[in-house]
């Protein structure tokens, strides 16, 4: 079964639809990754390279930058991606905060 | 025509409610516990509700609000009570209750020999409210004169893609049959201004709708916090660009009619923008501090009922118009289904599709137009916001 969506074609990481656990396979109808680290419902993937200071799409619309290298299948997330609008706060500690 | 209830309430201005409130308001936070107490004998009712506003200078937006919310469609009687010396301007506001034609009594609390004599004579006068606003006309009443709100609140990475678009569905099904559709937030749809542009029904309706979220986006740079809370982050959503495209997805596909500010009335059928920030330079801090002053805006502006979707699991429902929980995440809804009136995880388990979950909310506001109470309704929900904000345009831009 998928356990993946890719919301526009345009998209270049894509959305899990269940939790996951370390070595997990990532499935969806033309992917076919390994999870890097355990993942949750919500959480995205890279489905291509995605170089530093590259435009990251979902709804086939940039939703920020990559702010370091990002390999196929990594999870992209505050720790590699910034808004290039205004800046995204978290608390200190907070469970997915890099 | 689609009738939606035989049992709604007529006002005199020919406008219909689903709900016949009496709405007791505490003009300043001074008598916000004389106000508390004349409605708690009430309380199990469930249709005597309190407002507060809390501050002591007087704003034209509160007042505005305060007025609009007192003459909804969904109120019956309105009781104000005042300390006495106050900022805010209950000679207007009774006055503009009064015109509407509802009951309205005014107390003030330095006139009446302090706060048990209050108390009592309030409590008199909620029974002679009641008998009031049971005497009103009930009529059957037509989708198209229906109007609903939408907002989302503790999103996630799920909302966008369950929840959001399930009510930009059952939007596009009830706008088809002449309701009056409002979204609003400017402030999510930061990132979506090119996208939103094509919707407008005229140049000059996209011209408004891509300058408020450029507003937004100013405001929210100047205070240096947008509209994201840490627990988004928790939830998968990393940016406000990404949090927006999801709630974009609340207003469906149809055209967009016009922009409006918190308290105009659209007229015509149709699918609204609600443009939230002021005028200006930043006042008064942040344009809407919490879910609720989102709502209480969309009530000012008429809606009868709020469709309020959430990954994370909001509980809050309102004061005025019952609020409907449209849940994104299948493991929210498990965690707290008696908050919820609708499943929306449930396509992401494949239980169901996209238009099955649309097909759903239209018939839970059918539903709770008729009388059902929502779940937040008959679990005592009845919170409200209700804030400072600096001017803000009467700007309906309507072309239909």
């Amino acid at each position: 079964m998928h356990n993946i969506l890719k919301l526009h074609p345009k998209d270049n990481v894509a959305v899990l639809t269940a939790d996951l656990l370390k070595g997990d396979e990532i499935k969806g109808s033309s992917i076919d990754l390994v999870a890097e680290k355990q993942l949750s419902l919500g959480d995205k993937v890279a489905l291509t390279h995605l170089p530093k200071g590259e435009l990251v799409y979902k709804y086939g619309i940039a939703i920020g930058s990559t702010t370091e290298d990002i390999a196929l299948g990594g999870w992209v997330h505050l720790h590699n991606m910034q808004s290039d609008y205004v800046a995204t706060y978290v608390f200190n500690g907070s469970d997915k905060q890099a | 025509m689609s009738t939606l209830t035989n049992i709604a309430y007529l006002r005199n201005d020919g406008r219909k409610g689903i709900r016949n409130v009496t709405l007791v308001v505490a003009l300043v936070e001074c008598s916000r516990h004389v106000a508390e107490q004349i409605i708690r004998p009430f309380e199990e009712d469930g249709d005597v509700h309190l407002m507060v506003w809390s501050g002591c200078y007087p704003n034209a937006y509160s007042q505005r609000i305060i007025t609009q919310v007192a003459t909804h469609a969904n109120v019956g009687a309105v009781l104000f009570v005042s300390l006495g010396c106050e900022g805010m301007n209950r000679i207007a506001l009774s006055k503009a209750v009064k015109e509407s034609g509802r009951w309205m009594e005014t107390l003030v609390i330095q006139e009446q020999g302090g706060t048990r004599t209050t108390i009592e004579k309030g409590q008199d006068l909620i029974k002679q409210a009641a008998e009031a606003k049971n005497a009103v006309e009930r009529v059957s009443m037509d989708i198209s004169e229906l109007i609903v709100g939408t907002i989302c609140g503790g999103s996630d990475a799920t909302s966008g893609i369950t929840a959001n678009p399930a009510v930009g569905g059952a939007f596009d099904r009830m706008i088809d049959r002449g309701a009056i559709c409002i979204f609003e937030e400017t402030g999510e749809l930061i990132g979506c201004e090119e996208r939103i542009r094509p919707r407008a029904v005229t140049p000059e309706v996209g011209d408004a709708i891509v300058k408020s979220i450029h507003k937004a986006d100013r405001y929210y740079e100047k205070m240096g916090h947008g509209s994201f809370a840490p627990g988004n982050a928790d939830g998968g959503l990393t940016t406000v660009e990404e949090k927006s495209l999801g709630a974009y997805c609340k207003s469906g596909d149809s055209q967009i009619s016009g922009v409006i500010a918190p308290g105009d009335i659209p007229e015509n059928g149709g699918l609204y923008l609600m443009d939230v920030v002021p005028e200006g330079d930043p006042r008064f801090g942040f344009p809407n501090i919490n879910d609720n002053a989102e709502i209480m805006e969309l009530i000012a502006s008429g809606s009868h009922v709020i469709l309020f979707t959430t990954g994370r699991g909001s509980v809050v429902g309102s004061i005025v118009s019952p609020v409907i929980k449209v849940c994104a995440n299948p493991k929210t809804y498990a965690a707290l289904s008696e908050d919820m009136d609708v499943n929306a995880g449930a396509i992401l388990s494949g239980e169901k599709d996209l238009a099955q979950v649309s097909e759903e909310i239209v018939a839970k506001v059918e539903s709770i137009a008729q009388g059902e109470q929502s779940r937040s309704e008959s679990l005592g929900h009845r919170e409200s916001v209700l804030l400072y904000k600096g001017d803000m345009v009467n700007k309906t831009l309507c072309s239909l």
